[in-house]
């Protein structure tokens, strides 16, 4: 960020992160990120009517003491070249009330921005938001991917819910584990029984020990899970239209067959990271389908995990670090990738494009907080249906928890049309909804009308 | 003289760049030679991002000694004036330059470069050239034409706050990419002298003034003798009269090309900084595309003007093709 003070021609940098080209021209080859600053004042030589301060502080709320009022009045515009969204808000919210004109900036990769904010003639920064990066719908990425992106995503997200997520959470839950199981409870919901599961299985399976440990973990991520989702929709499934199931884009997966011949099977890598086998998929029994009764029963068993462990265990979250070459974590969710891309048939990437893809990738897949979409009197299967339908949504497929409650490729689910959510629920899903319960959630998989896949929050349907 | 792949230095210091166009194309513009003609404030922005960029050499001509003009848009020039006695602009740059990236060649020719013949040019990849009349323009860009190899050409000027960039790439085959396709294309660019032998009624209405403001004062200062840039406000009745003369052959309203243009050109000889930035920026940016054969390559005339903040580019060639 660079602010010019009026009256006595003087700029002040701030900030750390100067872009890539100023970086060069200014250090010319220090490569400490502090002599960048401290190298500004060298450019003044240029001309030397111009005073140049250089300062280290981050400009956010907690530094308001060093840019107080004083400091934002004496400037005469402002000058952007961040790196994140946050501080570009803060500085537009300070320059909104100080009455500063904001020139902005921004680059990715080959493609740059500039907007002018100029007081009481535009807009400010913060009055519009991009759209956010468009990002694949969660059942493309989580069983029909159709190309590199897709699969980087799900590498992305699988690596973070592996090693920084899900340690995250059993250190909090060893840390403090009276209030965080009673935090899981008050909440009650799917999410809270979803994050004790992953605790538990985290805490309760051995660690990948062996080279054995390995392939079983290699075989489930790309022989087992293939398995079941193509015994669930055969090759030549069908929709209800008659037209096959895997047409494009979808692509027909084939499990991989674990082989020491191929070098690239060979390639996950054990050394500082925690995996965990996955030889046998949990399996929930449907008689209770109740979140809280299942989220007291996991409560249960973490307890005795923790009374297994030893004292004072705490695992070590990992977090993602796409830069660093010695640290494994680009090979991994390259070698990830391009395994599910083997799967589907996709091309390959080799690590550098991969590394480039990564870093776009904002993964929020399965931890995301949504809002929740509310759906209240009580409705029929079809009138949820009609109901989004009204927001421009073709819903393909409900499921209560794990259960599918209607897919519009099964014929014999149109009988459920005129059925009530909640009666489907009870029968088909066996959930059990105590007399204090009101609503349920559901997951609408749904198409816009071009036939793309759109993600939409959980729907609460309120049925008393 | 770099190998065939990327060193680990190499690699470790383009890292960001790399990510945006490849380790294939990093590798290509470690090999290039660039030849750049006129150090002006425009080229002197273009040669920072390429050598900035990792090209294999740069080698600048350009004789002249310093003056107030050069320190004022070159910020190349060192600011200590005891340093810059005894050298020419050229090998002052070029010392400037070898800082930002000790991994590139830099080095100066000295010389007048329309007396360099053919096997000069062989040397190059990349010829740009700036501020210079239409003969020489004509004249490098047919040395560039006569080598067998594909020698890039442009020609770079800026005056006032705007500018003018052309391109040359002969005849140029790249894989274009849309959306998940990729078409083999190729584009066959007119030289120099082609393309302002275009006639001028032919051309849609919409064509950018400056093209046809550029070649007015690019004409005038021919026919008067003078060095590019060698002209001001007293200049203006007369070049407006051979605007006239121009309209008239060409067939053209002269209300076309607007008094107001022509007389910003003729005044505001010096380069703008902020605009040499926008021209070298486009300049090199163009360069690297047609070294790593990757991005769509501009056809043929580049024009921005910081009056209205637009970047334009026209297409000025002749359609029919040649018997």
């Amino acid at each position: 960020m660079l602010k010019k003070r009026k009256n006595e021609g003087s700029t002040t940098v701030l900030g750390v992160h100067l872009c890539s080209c100023i970086r060069r021209l200014t250090s010319r080859f220090a490569s400490s990120p502090f002599s960048r600053i401290e190298t500004a004042p060298a450019t003044a030589l240029r001309n030397p009517r111009l005073k140049i301060e250089a300062l280290q502080n981050h400009v956010n709320a907690e530094t308001e003491n060093v840019f107080d009022d004083t400091f934002w009045e004496n400037l005469t515009v402002v000058v952007n070249a961040l790196d994140n969204v946050n501080a570009r808000l803060y500085g537009d919210q300070r320059c909104l009330y100080f009455q500063k004109p904001l020139l902005e900036s921004g680059t990715l990769g080959a493609k740059c921005n500039t907007q002018m904010v100029i007081p009481h003639l535009t807009e400010n920064y913060s009055a519009s938001r991009d759209p956010p990066e468009k990002q694949a719908p969660m059942c493309t990425v989580h069983s029909f991917p159709h190309n590199i992106h897709h699969c980087l995503t799900w590498a992305r997200s699988e690596f973070e819910g592996l090693v920084e997520k899900t340690p995250a959470e059993v250190n909090a839950y060893l840390s403090n584990p009276v209030d965080y199981t009673n935090a899981m409870i008050k909440a009650g919901e799917a999410q809270s029984r979803d994050t004790l599961e992953r605790v538990l299985e985290c805490l309760e399976k051995e660690k990948c020990e062996t080279f054995q440990d390995c392939i079983t973990w290699f075989e489930d991520y790309f022989a087992d899970r293939v398995k079941q989702l193509i015994f669930t929709f055969p090759e030549e499934a069908s929709t209800s239209t008659g037209a096959p199931f895997w047409s494009a884009p979808k692509r027909f997966p084939h499990p991989l067959q674990f082989s020491t011949a191929d070098p690239s099977h060979l390639h996950f890598p054990r050394e500082d990271v925690k995996i965990e086998t996955d030889g046998k998929a949990i399996t929930l029994s449907t008689a209770s389908v109740d979140d809280a009764v299942v989220i007291n029963e996991l409560i249960r068993k973490l307890e005795q995990c923790r009374h297994k462990a030893p004292p004072g265990y705490r695992m070590n979250p990992i977090q993602f670090e796409k830069d660093d070459d010695t640290n494994y974590h680009m090979d991994l969710i390259a070698g990830l990738a391009n395994m599910r891309a083997r799967n589907y048939s996709i091309p390959e990437v080799d690590k550098l494009k991969a590394k480039f893809i990564a870093g776009r990738i904002i993964p929020d897949m399965s931890w995301t907080v949504w809002d929740r979409w509310i759906l209240k009197d009580n409705p029929t299967l079809r009138e949820l249906l009609r109901w989004l339908k009204n927001k421009g949504l073709d819903a393909y497929s409900i499921s209560h928890g794990s259960c599918l409650l209607y897919n519009s490729m099964f014929p014999r689910h149109k009988d459920r049309m005129d059925r009530k959510m909640v009666d489907l629920v009870r029968e088909v899903a066996k959930a059990e909804l105590p007399p204090y319960r009101h609503h349920f959630d559901v997951v609408a998989a749904c198409e816009d009308d071009e036939g793309n896949d759109v993600d939409i929050p959980p729907v609460s349907i309120y049925f008393s | 003289m770099v190998g065939e792949e990327l060193t680990e230095q190499e690699t470790a210091l383009y890292d960001r760049q790399i990510r945006v166009w490849g380790a294939d194309a990093q590798r290509r513009l470690s090999k290039s030679h660039i030849l750049v003609y006129g150090m002006k404030g425009t080229i002197t922005e273009f040669c920072k991002n390429i050598v900035l960029a990792g090209v294999g050499s740069l080698t600048l001509v350009d004789d002249r000694a310093v003056t107030e003009e050069a320190l004022s848009a070159n910020f190349l020039m060192p600011p200590d004036e005891n340093v810059c006695s005894g050298k020419t602009l050229a090998e002052l740059c070029r010392d400037s330059l070898n800082e930002f990236n000790p991994m590139v060649r830099v080095s100066v020719e000295k010389g007048d470069l329309t007396s360099f013949g053919v096997e000069f040019f062989d040397k190059f990849d990349v010829v740009v050239i700036s501020f210079c009349s239409l003969a020489t323009k004509k004249l490098i860009n047919e040395r560039c034409r006569k080598l067998s190899k594909r020698v890039s050409f442009y020609t770079v000027d800026c005056r006032d706050c705007c500018g003018e960039i052309f391109v040359d790439l002969q005849k140029y085959n790249y894989a274009m990419k849309k959306l998940d396709e990729t078409t083999e294309c190729e584009l066959q660019y007119p030289s120099f002298q082609e393309a302002i032998s275009v006639p001028w009624r032919s051309l849609p209405r919409r064509v950018s003034k400056l093209y046809f403001a550029m070649r007015v004062i690019e004409r005038f200062e021919e026919a008067e003798g003078r060095k590019p840039g060698e002209i001001c406000i007293e200049d203006l009745p007369a070049v407006l009269k051979l605007k006239k003369e121009i309209c008239e052959a060409q067939s053209l309203n002269e209300s076309h090309i607007p008094n107001a243009l022509l007389e910003r050109l003729v005044t505001g000889t010096r380069e703008f900084p902020p605009v040499c930035a926008i021209i070298g920026g486009i300049l090199g940016q163009e360069v690297i595309k047609a070294i790593s054969g990757k991005g769509d390559p501009l056809k043929n005339f580049f024009y921005f003007d910081s009056v209205d903040g637009k970047g334009i580019i026209e297409d000025i060639s002749d359609p029919t093709p040649k018997g």
